[in-house]
């Protein structure tokens, strides 16, 4: 009891000096992020970066929904995989450049998460989840079975790499500057959307969803949009997957992958931008660094979520409430200078 | 003029008749209470105003414009806000993004300067402005949902229970406020349990019990009539 309690403390009072040096902190760690290929040369971390960016892209998109907009959301896996096939495809067979196939993926997933929030945003409570079970599933099957298309359980290989304006990159530190621009897009979408009105709104559906359509909030128009934008990031994440790695079979797009996403949101903290990229991150890196305990890995990891659960149920920065923190601390400042 | 008018209003929950059609009349400037038991249908009503619920038949208007049926958005854009049962603030947002959300619907500019109007009212939610609305009291917590309806800049302003589990010194001082919001031109319909309190700063009072208005008279009246003294009043 009283270790977690230090715990707390301790991680209290770095969140307390995180608020103070908000700036301070993003441009360290965008400095480090950069210069990150330049000090590292070892591939296996290289790639373990760039993968573990792309799901720091998913789970920021994850959380639009999830976190923000309270609700869960188990098809992100498959407008992932859907993505993956629709960039494969187009480059493969059409040779469209990696900016299109970025665009058509958005395009192509943003339909597909419009078809399926229809009908399932207007009710209330967790039919998304189950809705959106079921439609893992059934994506993974017609990836599964439609030979013509997706080339069924051989998949689709030698997927071109990534090519901008009919110049293509092979390397990894190249890979890994494509997907650290597209987490940063991404960061600054989310972020724009949720200091904006429409995000505060999202927040109070979230909390009480009488209460906000009360006040005149568009509920049902609000959750659906905000699902189309989650899923159309996913889809993006999916392209960049297929050209990153040119090989893409179904078994990569399924439920569990979904379910891997919701755990790197909820770990990091729901409803927090840090908290995406930490739990996304984290959970990248943790199983590889057990990766020498063997059998064992899995275990461990499943015992520290259990532990994280119940210290911190919220994740670990989930409900920081950082402009409050800064408040707290300049006020503490200033009696301290009296 | 009458501002709010509600004619032969009927409201089905299922097979369930909340509402069997109920006739009510606000004026421009009065503080209206609606008086009655538990499950006699009171939030029925206001939801049902708000355009949340949909009635089943009867006419609703608001300046001799019908809104029955009209989506809640509208409805408040027209100026008639509702301030939740149980003071149902966002708990995980600051009283600064609270109130915003009240003033959703309006443009930001208009946002920013009504929040210094209502914080004005409000002092105490000046102090607390970036705290989370989960820390608050009961009464501050109460404020701040009176304050977010507010930042909609109503014409009439629908209270749903503000008084519902509050400290009696903390009670006295949200009727204050209310009074204070009624001389600052604003229309109030209050729905109380605590109906002693209410009347005795309302104008006028309808008794509504399981769907039907089976009383209406000013609120002294109302406040002295044995029965309904003996129905809801304790007693005494």
């Amino acid at each position: 009891m009283k270790k977690t309690s230090k715990l707390s403390a301790c991680l209290s009072g770095f969140l307390k000096f995180a608020a103070l040096h908000q700036k301070l902190f993003i441009l360290g760690a965008l400095t480090l992020a950069i210069l990150f290929p330049f000090l590292i040369t070892d591939r296996y971390v290289m790639r373990l970066a760039v993968v573990g960016f792309m799901y720091v892209m998913l789970s920021l998109g994850l959380n639009l929904v999830t976190g923000y907009m309270g609700q869960m959301s188990f098809g992100h896996a498959a407008f992932w995989g859907i993505g993956a096939y629709t960039a494969a495809l187009l480059t493969k067979n059409l040779g469209l450049g990696t900016l299109p196939a970025f665009l058509a993926a958005a395009i192509v997933v943003g339909i597909f998460g419009f078809l399926l929030g229809l009908p399932v945003l207007k009710l209330k409570g967790y039919y998304l989840t189950i809705v959106t079970m079921g439609f893992c599933e059934i994506v993974r099957l017609v990836e599964l079975n439609w030979m013509p298309v997706t080339n069924g359980p051989m998949g689709i290989s030698g997927i071109p790499k990534f090519s901008f304006f009919g110049i293509s990159f092979h390397t990894y530190r190249s890979f890994y500057f494509i997907i650290l621009i597209l987490v940063i897009l991404t960061t600054l979408l989310i972020r724009r959307l949720i200091r904006s009105r429409f995000g505060l709104a999202l927040k109070s559906i979230r909390d009480d969803d009488v209460v906000a359509e009360a006040m005149g909030v568009p509920i049902v128009r609000y959750k659906i949009l905000a699902f189309v934008i989650s899923s159309m990031i996913a889809g993006v994440a999916g392209a960049f997957y297929a050209q990153y790695i040119t090989y893409i079979d179904p078994t990569s797009f399924t439920y569990n992958a979904s379910q891997e996403m919701l755990v790197m949101v909820i770990f990091g903290g729901l409803g927090s931008i840090p908290g995406s990229f930490l739990g996304a991150l984290a959970l990248t890196i943790l199983p590889e660094l057990l990766r020498d305990l063997m059998e064992y890995r899995m275990l461990i990891y499943g015992v520290l979520m259990v532990v994280m659960m119940l210290v911190k149920p919220d994740g670990i920065l989930g409900n920081v409430n950082f402009d409050y923190l800064k408040e707290q601390a300049a006020a503490r400042k200033k009696e301290a200078v009296k | 003029m009458s501002h709010l008018k509600i004619e032969q209003l009927k409201v089905n929950y299922g097979g369930i008749q909340a509402l069997k059609g109920v006739d009510l009349e606000v004026r421009e400037g009065e503080i209206i209470t609606l008086v009655g038991a538990n499950g006699a249908g009171k939030s029925t009503l206001m939801n049902t105003l708000m355009g949340l619920v949909r009635p089943a038949r009867g006419h609703i208007y608001l300046d001799g414009e019908e809104i029955t049926g009209l989506d809640t958005k509208k409805i408040v854009q027209k100026g008639m806000v509702l301030s939740p049962e149980g003071r149902q603030v966002f708990p995980e947002f600051s009283v600064k993004d609270n109130l915003m959300m009240g003033a959703y619907l309006r443009k930001e500019k208009d946002a920013a300067k009504e929040l210094d109007t209502v914080l004005q009212m409000f002092p105490i939610l000046k102090e607390r402005f970036s705290q989370t609305a989960g820390t608050l009291s009961g009464g501050e917590q109460q404020m701040l949902a009176v304050g977010r309806a507010m930042m909609a800049d109503p014409k009439i302003l629908l209270l749903d229970e503000p008084s519902l589990g509050l400290a009696p010194l903390v009670i006295k001082e949200i009727f204050q406020m209310i009074q204070r919001i009624r001389n600052m031109g604003v229309t109030v319909l209050l729905v109380e349990q605590n109906a002693r309190m209410s009347l005795k700063i309302s104008d006028r009072a309808y008794v509504l019990e399981t769907g039907l208005i089976v009383a209406s008279d000013t609120a002294e009246r109302i406040l002295n009539s044995e029965e309904i003294q003996k129905a809801y009043l304790g007693g005494l």
